[in-house]
């Protein structure tokens, strides 16, 4: 360590030759951090599906007229060990507005089971916000996620999918999600709340407080 | 391109292959309990968000000023070395810990946090002779540096206490920053901490990582008689997998620190075992002190 004893003089002596520089005022006049919290993980990846949440709220989906509205119920069956659901989102397309359904963690539980009309035409697209579960080390201090979609295109008289979420040791990211149908669905009536605003309900009362602070 | 690629994907590459004579059996290492965030959030994560980081590592300088050579190839990771250089001060010196992320070892891109030993109004002073303002209008201070064959980088003193280095188009991204945040905490004694998600993608192709394995660590930490302890660990997808990718990772490790020459095989150095405890992987290696010059000087050497 005497080495170091030798360098700091010689430190303080180069900088007492260099030009002298007033010291500066206030460093950060707008103080010293932003007032924005930062309660979602993944925040970079997940402000897209805030987003639509915030439309989805603005702009909840119309009921179509002359709809069965049989209710047909997606469930999240996640069998991956590495990964959780940070968001999801579903677009259906039976109307005009795509997005029927969006659920940000910890804003709103997305692996929640998701009532949906899905009309004549059944299709449906899920994207799916994964955060990897990864402890220890700097793990801690680190988020890491990624997105997932998947497709599709079900009989008008189906009552239950489930939304598989899977270890896939082929494909990167190691996670595969794919819809299967369920021959013991769920038949549900339609609650008293119209369609629309039952899904664009949020769960979580502080989700509006939420997005306007993002 | 230097730099970068070879430290990251070499300081986890070859600590999670290197062993020497004295290397022990794996000891499997408890993940380190959740830290508490009180009211800061991670520093580490703003950087990676901004990046959409996958790799990069925590220094602990002070630990590597007894080998300047190792610390010459810190400063080369995202070109930090020299941007605090032509500041007017000393990365090894001026600097107490640093920390490093990219989106992929071989990208020439990174995001480097810097706690210095200076104080702010000598680094305001610093970034001021380079072109910063100071005033109302100004939220933080920043300069411009050019860093020769890496163009323009911003350094930026973003809130107290922490220096932010980045290629100079992400400027726009840094009042990101600008939110109570703070480092990772040291871990006990370690020099150096390292971390990949998606190491098979993330850092490059040697040693061949199983696809099947989401993230890795390891961190080095210095013995008092000029040895090294390495401990590494990785998660695997389920139980199963785990097991095969500890027999692999113990296999690469035979691959690389052997040199095959057809007749017999010359082994360099003892490699490591990998043992696999639910999806978790462990190693645990002990590094004699000519080991750990060759591990530094090796790693250093690979950014030339």
């Amino acid at each position: 360590m005497k080495w170091l004893l030798f360098a700091l003089p010689l430190a303080v002596g180069c900088a007492a030759t260099q030009k002298q520089v007033d010291p500066p005022g206030n460093l950060f006049p707008e103080g010293r951090y932003s007032q924005t919290t930062r309660a979602v993980p993944c925040l970079d990846r997940a402000q897209s599906f805030l987003d639509a949440a915030g439309q989805l709220m603005a702009n909840p989906p119309a009921p179509i007229p002359g709809d069965d509205h049989i209710v047909t119920t997606l469930e999240l069956l996640d069998v991956a060990r590495h990964v959780d659901v940070a968001a999801i989102e579903v677009r259906t397309h039976r109307g005009t507005n795509d997005v029927v359904y969006v659920a940000v963690s910890p804003l709103r539980d997305p692996t929640a089971p998701i009532p949906l009309e899905l009309g004549n035409d059944p299709q449906l697209t899920v994207r799916l916000l994964l955060k990897a579960t990864t402890h220890g080390g700097l793990f801690e201090d680190l988020t890491y996620c990624y997105e997932k979609t998947a497709y599709t295109s079900q009989s008008a008289d189906v009552r239950g999918l489930k939304l598989v979420i899977d270890d896939d040791p082929i494909y990167a990211p190691r996670v595969s999600i794919h819809v299967e149908f369920e021959p013991e669905g769920k038949n549900e009536k339609p609650g008293d709340m119209p369609y629309g605003e039952r899904l664009a309900q949020p769960q979580d009362s502080n989700v509006g407080e939420a997005l306007r602070r993002q | 391109m230097r730099g970068w690629s070879c430290s990251i994907a070499a300081v986890i590459s070859l600590l999670a292959t290197s062993g020497c004579g004295a290397s022990s059996r794996a000891t499997p290492t408890a993940p380190r309990a959740a830290v508490a965030q009180e009211d800061a959030v991670s520093a580490a994560d703003l950087a990676r968000a901004i990046i959409d980081g996958r790799t990069g590592g925590l220094f602990e300088l002070r630990a590597f000023r007894f080998h300047p050579t190792s610390a010459e190839a810190i400063g080369e990771l995202g070109n930090w070395g020299e941007a605090v250089k032509k500041l007017g001060f000393d990365p090894l010196m001026d600097v107490a810990r640093v920390f490093v992320v990219a989106g992929h070892a071989q990208d020439s891109s990174a995001i480097v946090v810097i706690e210095p030993e200076v104080d702010d109004d000598a680094i305001a002073v610093a970034l001021v002779k380079r072109g910063a303002k100071i005033g109302p209008d100004v939220p933080y201070p920043q300069a411009r540096i050019p860093i020769r064959g890496h163009g323009d980088h911003v350094a930026a003193l973003v809130q107290p206490r922490m220096l932010v280095i980045a290629p100079a188009h992400y400027a726009s991204e840094l009042p990101r920053m600008r939110v109570r945040a703070k480092l990772p905490p040291p871990s006990g004694r370690a020099a150096a901490q390292f971390f990949a998600f998606d190491p098979a993608d993330s850092l490059g192709y040697n040693p061949r990582w199983p696809e099947t394995i989401t993230s890795a660590h390891a961190e080095i930490e210095f013995t008092s008689r000029g040895g090294a302890v390495v401990r590494f660990f990785a998660d695997s997808i389920t139980d199963a997998q785990a097991q095969k990718d500890a027999k692999s990772l113990t296999e690469e490790a035979h691959r690389l620190l052997t040199v095959d020459l057809a007749i017999f095989e010359l082994h360099l150095l003892d490699p490591p075992v990998f043992e696999a405890q639910g999806r978790r992987i462990f190693m645990q290696s002990g590094l004699l002190p000519t080991d750990v010059d060759w591990l530094l000087r090796f790693n250093g050497g690979l950014g030339t």
